[in-house]
This record gives C-alpha cells, sequence and structure tokens, in this order.
C-alpha cells in the first residue's frame, strides 16, 4: 500500500502526467477541444546575450480557458484553441509579459524570449510602494488613486483636509470647538476605515481623533483609497475601507522642496524636505512641519474661539537601501508635538456665572520608528519574504473644561509576508503571521464645576494591554486577462474573544474592455478606545456613562462597484456606481439621545449602513475635467432598542469638480461645490425650549477654489475655502453657561469656520 | 435639432481655428535618454519653460520628445541643450554630465534594466 502510494506520487510529481492530466481536464471541460498542440522551449538572456530556460512560466491563450507552464527546463507544451487567430499570453513576475500573435496552427514550436522588467521585483511592493502610475482600473480591489498632484489642488495642510475634494470620504468637524475633522466612509466614522503608513499602521489606539494632522500634505506621494473590505495581509481592523498613505521616498524625491502657507485666519505653514542620495543604493529624506494658528477669532460671538490656537512640530527621517538582488529596506524615526488652546478667553467671556472661563487645552505627543526589510530570491523573482515593524509611544492629554483626560499608548507591531507562486503566476499566493502589542494607560476625571480649588467627584482609569497573534493567508487568482480573485483568511487571537476568525473576498470582472465589474465581501473587526475617539464629547456638559465591559466591535462589509469608460464625442468618459452594504456583529454604540448624556453600551440589536454613489466624469475638452458625484446614505443603529438614523449623518450629498489647465499646466484653476442634505440632530426635547434644536439640520452647500501658476522652479497658489461664508447658526448650545447643564458644542453638522483665504508657495531643486 | 447643428458647427469651427493658429508652429521629433515616468516629467518640465515651446509630450516607450514651438523664438539647438541642461542626451546633444549626476537612480541610463 506505501508502495503503491509512493508511486503514485511519483507519477504526480512529474511534469509530463501532470500535462497529460490538465489536458484531459480540458479536453473533458471542453468539447469543441482541438487536438493540436503548441510546443517550445521559454528562454531569458542576460546582458552578455547568454540564454537560460526558464521554468514556471504561465501562458494563456487570450479569451480562452487553455493555460500552460513551462517546467524546469522552460519547454512547455499546449494546445491550440479552436479559433484560430488566438494570441498567446506569456506571463512571469519580474519579466515583462510577452503577447505572441498566431495565425493559424501551422506553426507548432516556438521559442519565447523573456525580458527582464525592472530592478525591483514585482512583489517587492509589499515593502516598496505602489507604482504611482498604476491604472487602477487594472486592481481587484475597489480603489481610488490620490496623488501628490490632486493634493496640491486644495489647501492641504494636512491628511484630513486632502479628501475634500474627494467623493468617496467626507470630512466633517467634529465638535465647535477643538478644531478637530475626521473622516467617513461609507457614512460610518473614521475608525471603521484602517488607516495605514505603507502597510504599516498609522492612524489607530490614542492617534484616532487628531491623527490624520500627523501628516503633512506635502509629505504624500499617493493616497489609496479602498472602498469596502480591505486586505487580510494588514490586519483585520479595516471595516469600511483601507486609506493608504505613501510618503515621498528618499531615492525619487526632489532634493530640495519648500512650501510656505498662509490663511486669512493667520495660520503658518512651513514645509521642508531634503532628500541626499549617497549611492545609488543608500539614501535618506529629512521632512521637516511648523506650524501655527495665531488668531483668536470669535465671529459668531459665543464667546468661544472659532477654532483653537495651534501649533505643531513634526519630524521625519526616512533611509532606503538595497543590495543588488539580494534585499531591499526602509527604516525611519518620526517625532510630532502639537498643541491646541481654544475654548473661553478671558476677553470674551462677559457676564458668565462662574468665575472661571472654560478652557481648551490639548496635547500631543508622539514617537515612532519603522523598519521594513525585503529579502529577495534572484533565481525566483516571484518570490520574496518581508518583515515589517513598528514601535510607537504616544503620548495625550486634553481637558475641556472640568473634564480632564490623559492617556498613554506603547505600541509594537510586526508582520511577516511571505509572497510565492503556486505552480504559476496566474496564481499568487501570500502568507505570514503578524503580532500587535498595545500596552494602554487612561485617566478620565471630571470635576465639580462649581469653585476652585475642584473636588473630584469622577473618575475612570482604563489600563489595558492588548496582546493580538495572528496568522493569515491570501490567494490571488489572475487570468491576465478579464478575471482576477483575491481570497483572504485571517486569524488573529483575542484574550477576551479567542480566536476570531475573518474571511475576505475581491473579485474584479471586466466583461468588455470598457466595463468592470467588482465584487468584495469580509469581516473585519477592532478594539474601541472610547476616550479619544469620541472626545468631542467632552465638549459638552453630557455625563459620561460606560454601562458595560465594552467587547471588540465587528462587522461585515459586502460591496458592488460598477465602472464605465466610453468616449461621447471623441472624449474620455466614466460613469461608476457602487452599493456597499455594512452590518454589525458588535457595535460600541455612542448614544446621545439623553441630552444629560452620552452612553456607551454593545450593541443590542440591529446596526447597519447602506451607501449608494454614482459618479460621472468627462472631459469635454482638453485639460477641462469636471466630476459630477450624488451619495445616498441609509446609516441606522439600535439605540435603547429604538432603530434610529445615526445623527449627524446627512442622507444625500452631492459634489461637483471642476478642473482646468492651461497649456503644459503652467495654470491650473481647480473649483469644488458640495452640497449636504438633511441629516438627524440628537434629541434634545428635554432641553428648555430655547436650548432646543430642530429634529434636522438645513441643507447647505459650501464652495471652495484655487487657482495655481508654475514657473520654472516655482509654483505659487492661491485658494479660498467655503467661498460663501456658510456656517452654522447655533454651534453651540447655551455658550453663556458652560458649566452649566445644557452647554453642548458637538451638535456639528456644517462648517463652524467661516471663509479662509489662503495662498503658499512650493519651491522645489529637482 | 437646429440649435444642436449650430452648436457643432460653432465647436468645430473654434477647432479648426484654434488648429490654424498652430498651423505657423514647427513640430520636432528629439531622441532622449529618458528611462521612465519620472524622466518624462524632468523632461517635460524642463523643455515646457523654454521660451517659444508651445507643446511638449516625452514618449516614455520611444524616448522620444515631441515638440511644438515657435521657431521665430527658438532653435532645435536650443531646445535640444535644454533636454541636455536637465541631464539627458538629445540626438546629438550629450547630457549634462553635472545635471545627470544628481539624477535618482531611475533615471540613470540602464536604471529600469537588471543587471544580472
Amino acid at each position: 500500500m506505501l508502495l503503491f502510494h509512493s508511486v503514485i506520487k511519483r507519477i504526480m510529481k512529474s511534469k509530463i502526467i501532470k500535462q497529460i492530466l490538465l489536458s484531459a481536464f480540458l479536453a473533458l471541460t471542453f468539447p469543441c477541444f482541438s487536438q493540436e498542440h503548441l510546443a517550445g522551449k521559454v528562454v531569458e538572456k542576460d546582458a552578455q546575450g547568454k540564454e537560460s530556460s526558464l521554468g514556471m512560466v504561465g501562458m494563456k491563450w487570450l479569451n480562452t480557458a487553455i493555460t500552460a507552464t513551462s517546467d524546469e527546463t522552460g519547454s512547455f507544451h499546449i494546445p491550440f484553441p479552436e479559433s484560430m487567430p488566438a494570441k498567446l499570453i506569456v506571463n512571469m513576475i519580474g519579466y515583462k509579459s510577452d503577447t505572441i500573435f498566431f495565425r493559424d496552427k501551422s506553426k507548432t514550436e516556438i521559442k519565447i524570449t523573456l525580458k527582464n522588467s525592472a530592478t525591483t521585483l514585482g512583489e517587492v511592493k509589499i515593502v516598496g510602494k505602489q507604482n504611482a502610475t498604476s491604472n487602477l482600473t487594472t486592481t481587484t480591489l475597489n480603489t481610488e488613486l490620490l496623488t501628490s498632484k490632486e493634493l496640491t489642488l486644495a489647501a492641504c495642510c494636512n491628511l484630513s483636509e486632502s479628501f475634500e475634494r474627494n467623493a468617496s470620504v467626507d470630512v466633517n468637524f467634529t465638535d465647535a470647538v477643538s478644531g478637530t475633522k475626521q473622516i467617513q466612509m461609507l457614512g460610518l466614522d473614521g475608525i471603521y476605515t484602517q488607516i495605514l503608513y505603507e502597510n504599516l499602521p498609522f492612524v489607530r489606539g490614542l492617534a484616532s481623533s487628531h491623527g490624520l494632522s500627523y501628516i503633512p500634505g506635502p509629505w504624500v506621494e499617493n493616497i489609496l483609497v479602498t472602498k469596502g473590505t480591505g486586505s487580510v495581509v494588514n490586519g483585520f481592523e479595516s471595516i469600511t475601507g483601507q486609506i493608504q498613505i505613501e510618503m515621498l521616498e528618499p531615492d525619487k524625491a526632489d532634493r530640495f522642496f519648500l512650501n510656505g502657507y498662509a490663511n486669512s485666519e493667520q495660520r503658518y505653514e512651513l514645509n521642508a524636505h531634503l532628500a541626499k542620495r549617497f549611492t545609488d543604493n543608500v539614501s535618506t529624506l529629512l521632512f521637516a512641519h511648523a506650524s501655527q494658528n495665531q488668531l483668536s477669532m470669535d465671529r459668531n460671538g459665543d464667546s468661544f474661539l472659532d477654532s483653537p490656537l495651534k501649533t505643531q512640530y513634526n519630524v521625519f527621517n526616512r533611509w532606503h537601501y538595497r543590495i543588488k538582488n539580494k534585499a531591499e529596506g526602509q527604516f525611519g524615526v518620526r517625532a510630532l508635538l502639537e498643541e491646541r488652546i481654544g475654548g473661553q478667553t478671558t476677553e470674551h467671556v462677559h457676564d458668565s456665572i462662574v468665575p472661571v472661563p472654560y478652557n481648551i487645552n490639548i496635547s500631543s505627543k508622539q514617537v515612532e520608528a519603522f523598519t521594513k526589510n525585503g529579502f529577495l530570491f534572484p533565481e525566483k523573482p516571484w518570490k520574496s519574504i518581508a518583515i515589517t515593524t513598528t514601535e510607537r509611544y504616544h503620548k495625550q492629554t486634553a481637558s475641556f473644561g472640568n473634564k480632564k483626560y490623559e492617556g498613554e499608548q506603547k505600541s509594537l507591531y510586526v508582520n511577516t509576508i511571505w509572497a510565492d507562486i503556486i505552480d504559476n503566476t496566474f496564481h499568487k499566493i501570500k502568507f505570514g503571521g503578524s503580532f500587535m502589542m498595545d500596552d494602554y494607560r487612561e485617566l478620565f476625571t471630571t470635576e465639580i464645576p462649581a469653585f476652585s480649588p475642584w473636588p473630584q467627584i469622577d473618575s475612570i482609569i482604563n489600563n489595558t494591554l492588548e496582546m493580538i497573534p495572528g496568522g493569515y493567508v491570501e490567494y490571488t487568482f489572475n487570468n491576465d486577462t478579464n478575471l482576477s480573485v483575491v481570497s483572504g483568511l485571517r486569524a488573529d487571537y483575542f484574550d477576551d474573544l479567542g480566536l476570531m476568525v475573518n474571511p475576505r473576498v475581491h473579485l474584479k470582472y471586466n466583461p468588455s474592455k470598457e466595463t468592470v465589474i467588482r465584487l468584495s465581501g469580509g469581516r473585519g473587526m477592532r478594539t474601541s478606545h472610547i476616550f479619544v475617539e469620541n472626545s468631542s464629547v467632552f465638549a459638552s456638559s453630557r455625563e459620561i456613562i460606560i454601562k458595560e465591559k465594552l467587547a471588540p466591535e465587528i462587522a461585515w462589509n459586502y460591496g458592488m462597484t460598477f465602472t464605465y469608460c466610453f468616449k461621447p464625442f471623441g472624449r474620455e468618459a466614466s460613469w461608476n456606481f457602487d452599493l456597499f452594504r455594512t452590518d454589525f456583529e458588535n457595535q460600541v454604540v455612542v448614544d446621545l439621545e439623553d441630552v444629560n448624556k452620552v452612553q456607551f453600551y454593545n450593541l443590542k440589536g440591529i446596526s447597519y449602513s447602506n451607501s449608494f454613489q454614482t459618479d460621472f466624469t468627462i472631459s469635454p475638452i482638453e485639460r477641462l475635467d469636471i466630476k459630477l458625484a450624488y451619495k445616498y446614505y441609509d446609516v441606522k443603529t439600535t439605540y435603547n432598542g429604538k432603530l434610529l438614523y445615526k445623527p449627524l449623518v446627512p442622507k444625500d450629498r452631492a459634489l461637483i469638480n471642476i478642473d482646468y489647465a492651461t497649456n503644459m499646466e503652467k495654470w491650473k484653476f481647480n473649483f469644488t461645490a458640495k452640497w449636504f442634505g438633511k441629516s438627524r440632530l440628537p434629541n434634545t426635547s428635554a432641553n428648555a425650549i430655547e436650548f432646543q434644536l430642530p429634529e434636522k439640520s438645513t441643507p447647505y452647500y459650501t464652495l471652495m477654489g484655487q487657482i495655481t501658476k508654475k514657473f520654472r522652479w516655482i509654483e505659487v497658489y492661491l485658494g479660498a475655502e467655503n467661498l460663501l461664508d456658510y456656517r452654522i447658526p447655533n454651534a453651540i448650545i447655551d455658550p453663556e453657561n458652560p458649566f452649566g447643564t445644557n452647554f453642548d458644542a458637538t451638535m456639528i453638522w456644517g462648517p463652524v469656520n467661516g471663509r479662509v483665504i489662503y495662498g503658499g508657495f512650493r519651491y522645489k531643486i529637482i | 435639432m437646429k440649435t444642436i447643428k449650430i452648436i457643432l458647427t460653432t465647436i468645430s469651427a473654434v477647432i479648426l481655428l484654434s488648429g490654424f493658429a498652430y498651423a505657423q508652429d514647427t513640430t520636432i521629433v528629439i531622441k532622449t535618454s529618458s528611462q521612465c515616468e519620472d524622466c518624462k516629467k524632468r523632461i517635460e518640465n524642463s523643455v515646457s519653460f523654454e521660451k517659444g515651446v508651445k507643446k511638449v509630450i516625452l514618449d516614455v516607450e520611444t524616448k522620444n520628445a515631441t515638440v511644438t514651438y515657435d521657431k521665430t523664438k527658438t532653435s532645435p539647438d536650443k531646445l535640444k541643450k535644454a533636454i541636455a541642461k536637465a541631464g539627458y542626451d538629445a540626438d546629438e546633444v550629450p547630457a549634462d554630465a553635472k545635471a545627470y549626476k544628481k539624477l535618482p537612480k531611475c533615471c540613470k541610463k540602464g536604471g529600469m534594466e537588471t543587471s544580472h
């Protein structure tokens, strides 16, 4: 029996048998299968012109299911397709794909020579970055690319503002006093979107509330926005989407860059970076950022600053090295210091019943180090091993009047990625293990808002140590013509939940050259940190109530997108629509329905988000691009047994982008208009009549625009945000009594700041 | 229907006229030593700020820069020198050595090929 087994095994191992089996299989599957074959050899030529055979090369007849793989000697054997002429696609990672045209079946033998495609091998992208010019209609995931060029078209002071012109990601103020902007995707808070920096965890934990302001816009090379569930390679955290930030790279960046910015709110900003290439294989890039907001402004006369005074210093140094054909890696360190001071200033307090002004003080400190190393196998270009690590320390203190928060987080993240192929390059596989450690120390205190010294009345201590080991495997099938599938599975061990398995699948199908259909589905989860994620509710008199031990949040996300590219009147145009549904298994519900409380509890009942988006892009004349987008959100959560719309999320929104550039882009004109429909406001009926809010917000629209002029070495720009100076009425409820029971600065459904005029320059030495 | 016809005629007239405006210009194709998308950016930027240049497109695949220019304001020689100054060969004009040295690795000759 054992002998029989080993014989069978040996037979199975033999390539010829494999091919016979494959042919037999093909013959069975395709009744009109022809018996004629094409045989040949695949070789590569080195610099000296010496030939060597190439094994494991995948090939396939275009528009058929007939495939073959070359063996160790480079030989292959593939049946001809039924209909001729036909094209044979030859594909191998690290080599340029080749397409060979066959008029008929007369030629039955062929030698195929493949050329090496690049120094950095395809799969090493996991440690490097994706090709900036990659056409995203080719990615399996529904990913949108925002290039640095796009980011310069608006006053992108930092990441949170870089989505102002984007239709898929929404940017909102969280409250009327802290100047914090957060993103939303599919109508759900940014915490459900995994924000990564070149495949490393970035905005998470204590950095969730202000993390997006920790990366200045000019540092960014590309932003990749994936709607719907993300890849399992980067962890379990992506639910509504994944935002991947790619920063400038030492071996490619301009040698010197300087950006200065100033606006009508007296925000001043300087960004500089310096790249040094020591040899072709060692390079470094140093980034520096300093900014200040120094104008105390209270245009609506509510005694609170419209936006806080801010100071930020931020430095980042990254290195890149390459050991030819062996390894490639990066490492870097980043440090950040941010201070925000807002609230009531002494000169603005008029008849407050308390002798003390309501102060807001938020300070963040962050230090981070990362490493990314990839090992290559020159004789097997499809194979690579990568190890990435991030170590981070974050300290956050915040005081909102009588509420004080102090938090500390130490994190360690390690991930390994092993990339290989199964049989041929149509089948790729990635697998690896990860380890995540977060040590949180949090202290929250509320003091009696009467007379100083205020005795403490309440304090919540939250010290947690999360250690989550995990592993994943991701298989990618790509037939190189019209179908690709990425299916991933990961398992992570949580202390309180045990082993959690999260599957994710993405599929892309091109029924025709002009049409792309994508489907995605999968599960994601995250642990919540309510104090920082909801720090804006501190800016209210609401009592903070944590009803129970909060469990990790778990949700399923399903999506479907459809893209159609066409050429009306010979001009390029595309139409896109997508549908996404997110279903929570568990959610940490933030309940604002009682005016005196904010309650946190685990979801009991259902919670979902349905999102529909459609957009149309056309370039009616050369260098003029117009984009129209419409979005509909239906987001509901069970609050204390009642299924209600998520507050402050407008159901409908629309966006128009109009961009025009003159010949050779010497002048650029960009214009964006956004419209927001009604959103539900939390119930305030228990308040005295003068402190009640309407049930719904009023629809409004905002305009923004920018003009850029390019000279040989310098670019200057001038623009305006919120051109119509729209501000929501009564941004703060009862601002006269910030320590009273009605005070609330969190009911924000629109702009708090008015019109902002800004200007700046970008100088570079390439 | 009639209005559409009028609009279409007007549009085509405008396009034709703008074509005539360029009819005075000359187009030249210059072979460069460009290697990648980054080079394209560098060469196009450098040439576009030369006096008299109306249009410049570099084809990464063929390494050819197609330049449309006003011949009363510049000459093929000046255009090639502009490309050379950016660190790239332009037909018979060799790249400026200093500028070439400062190019990133991917932009140097052979930077996009492997050296097995």
